[in-house]
């Protein structure tokens, strides 16, 4: 019964949030009270609240985690004097892999299992159907973020 | 949408409930009300954290912001304001984006008072259209930046602090405008800590580009501190070199007293076209009034894994009106305010914010950049690490700043900018 209404509240949720855009990010999934969900969002103040980049720092959504673990443990072992290869150095190995693989799952249906939080089984598998359904929401998303770079890069040259 | 049923949140957050026990702190909000959250003030801090708290919990928790305004004007890039690089519209964030992209609830109110009663609930009293009213919280958030501290004879109308963004700024600009070529600036640093380390030597050779473009005159830096506290080299090279023959830099500072555009101090008394007076600060004005302010008498005592209150338990302080080691800035009240959120969703759900995993992965950043002249920039970074016993420590090979100011640093100040503001307002 139980069950029931908890599926319940999630078609309700569901309905109202094809509404709202950032709804359908996967930080609002079973797993968001992990430890890497306050760990990754410290990116964001220059990465965007998805990942989805302004401007033209790199933009971090749609990357793997390979892509994104190999450019972050490359960058802290350069350790150039630049803000990124700065901010790096104050992450351990094991803080950067449970970036990459958050930020991984901003991109299309990779990774979508992983470390970093305390979800059960039963848990992970409500997780991963609603991952499925929001891979497709994301690609929608990711049309209108386009749309939104390209005005943000007309309202700089002013 | 209000029903809220405490376990169906425990799932929604991920967390087992058979690891959960009955918190205390949840007590009133058991019911078929979904916990209620206010956070006084909407800067970088007080958005952040409505944001976060309605985004992190499946938009279930009920977050009200209660600010005097209906917008928020950033400080971060308000000296670009003041040279005409940007407009005020630029920098003015309005309350709408926030409610309708996640719900947030916004009531136009200079919050007066908190009621902390013993059953947890807390009760806000707020002027509304100078109709004074009240309202029930389950969790308060204070964001009110700053205050500053009294300086005799100061009319802010004339020597305009521009320390706050909004009308200030505009004033400032005007009054810049207005200078005269050969005219003298005069402006003042805050005793540290205040808003923004490296924000009044950016505000200096902001002015004296303006001067410099102008055909020459002069500005004095008046600084409280016993030396340029940020970037040294970069800002002392900047005052000797580049604008050696306007910039006039005099440390240690004492203000006695202020009269219309003249001011008074321990290294003499100094007559101004533009009198651009910065006090040193303190907590926002509710945090001293509500006693909370008990670090060196100015600032909030927090734990920062939560930034709740050390005396006060449910009320949270966050941003620059936060006694912590890290510097109060835009970016670090944002970076503050995601742990608070975080801490708040925990601690409804029953976990623990003291958990170790959670504490072995708890950091908060700073970033910033600062024109040095019409086009080109620096700037300036650190991370921030949580150690038991020593709050948030500063990781030492982290610590960055650039070594010239450049065209690139300049464009990428945009950059920064505008993910920081998206992250906070959007």
């Amino acid at each position: 019964m139980k069950n029931n209404l908890f599926t319940l509240h999630k078609l309700l949720i569901a309905l109202i949030s094809s509404f709202m855009l950032l709804f359908l990010i996967p930080e609002v999934s079973a797993d968001s009270a992990s430890d890497a969900r306050l760990l990754a969002s410290q990116c964001a103040q220059c990465h965007g609240t998805t990942g989805n980049t302004l401007g033209d720092f790199d933009s971090i959504a749609g990357e793997s985690f390979s892509e994104l673990y190999d450019e972050l443990m490359e960058m802290k072992a350069e350790d150039k004097n630049e803000v990124m290869h700065k901010q790096i150095q104050g992450y351990s190995e094991a803080q950067i892999w449970l970036i990459a693989d958050y930020y991984a799952r901003f991109s299309e249906k990779t990774n979508t299992g992983g470390g970093g939080n305390n979800i059960d089984d039963e848990d992970k598998e409500d997780e991963e159907d609603e991952e499925d359904e929001k891979d497709e929401d994301e690609e929608d998303e990711e049309d209108e973020e386009d749309e939104e770079d390209e005005e943000d890069d007309d309202d700089e040259k002013d | 949408m209000n029903n809220f049923n405490r376990r169906d949140f425990i799932k929604l957050m991920g967390i087992s409930a058979a690891s959960v026990a009955t918190p205390s702190l949840v007590k009133a909000a058991t019911g078929t009300v979904a916990p209620r959250i206010a956070v006084v003030g909407s800067g970088f801090a007080g958005s952040t954290v409505a944001k976060y708290l309605r985004l992190w919990s499946g938009n279930i928790l009920d977050v009200t912001v209660i600010d005097p305004k209906s917008s928020h004007v950033s400080c971060v890039m308000s000296n670009l304001v003041v040279n005409g690089r940007l407009n005020m519209s630029d920098i003015t964030f309005d309350h709408s984006v926030l409610a309708q992209k996640y719900g947030v609830k916004f009531i136009k109110g200079m919050v007066t008072g908190i009621d902390a009663g013993n059953d947890g609930v807390k009760t806000v009293f707020y002027n509304e259209d100078t109709v004074q009213k009240n309202a029930p919280f389950d969790f308060v958030v204070l964001a009110p930046g700053i205050a500053f501290d009294e300086v005799t004879g100061w009319d802010e109308k004339i020597a305009p602090h521009a320390w706050i963004a909004g009308e200030q700024t505009v004033l400032l600009k005007q009054q810049l405008e207005d200078i005269p070529a050969g005219g003298t600036f005069v402006m003042t640093v805050p005793k540290a800590p205040y808003r923004c380390p490296p924000g009044p030597y950016e505000r200096a050779c902001v002015v004296a580009d303006i001067m410099k473009r102008k055909g020459g005159g002069r500005v004095v830096v008046l600084d409280m501190n016993s030396k340029i506290i940020v970037e040294e080299h970069m800002f002392s090279t900047a005052f000797s070199d580049l604008y050696g023959d306007i910039v006039e830099y005099i440390p240690d500072v004492v203000v006695n007293d202020v009269n219309g555009l003249s001011i008074n101090t321990s290294k003499g008394s100094f007559d101004a076209d533009v009198l651009n007076l910065i006090p040193s600060h303190k907590a926002g004005k509710i945090v001293s009034q509500l006693g909370y302010a008990t670090v060196a008498g100015s600032w909030a005592d927090v734990d920062p894994v939560s930034y709740e209150l050390k005396n006060e338990q449910g009320v949270f302080v966050i941003g620059d009106s936060s006694g912590t080691n890290q510097p109060k800035s835009g970016h670090m009240a944002n970076s503050q305010a995601k742990v608070c959120a975080d801490a708040i969703i925990r601690m409804i759900a029953g976990q623990d914010v003291n958990d170790t995993q959670r504490l072995a992965n708890l950091t908060t950043n700073s970033a910033c950049y600062s024109p040095i002249t019409y086009n080109t920039a620096t700037w300036l970074t650190a991370g921030f690490a949580y150690q038991q016993g020593k709050g948030m420590v500063a990781i030492k090979k982290s610590l960055g700043e650039a070594e010239m100011h450049s065209i690139d640093h300049y464009e990428d100040m945009f950059s920064w900018s505008k993910n920081l503001f998206e992250n906070t307002f959007m």
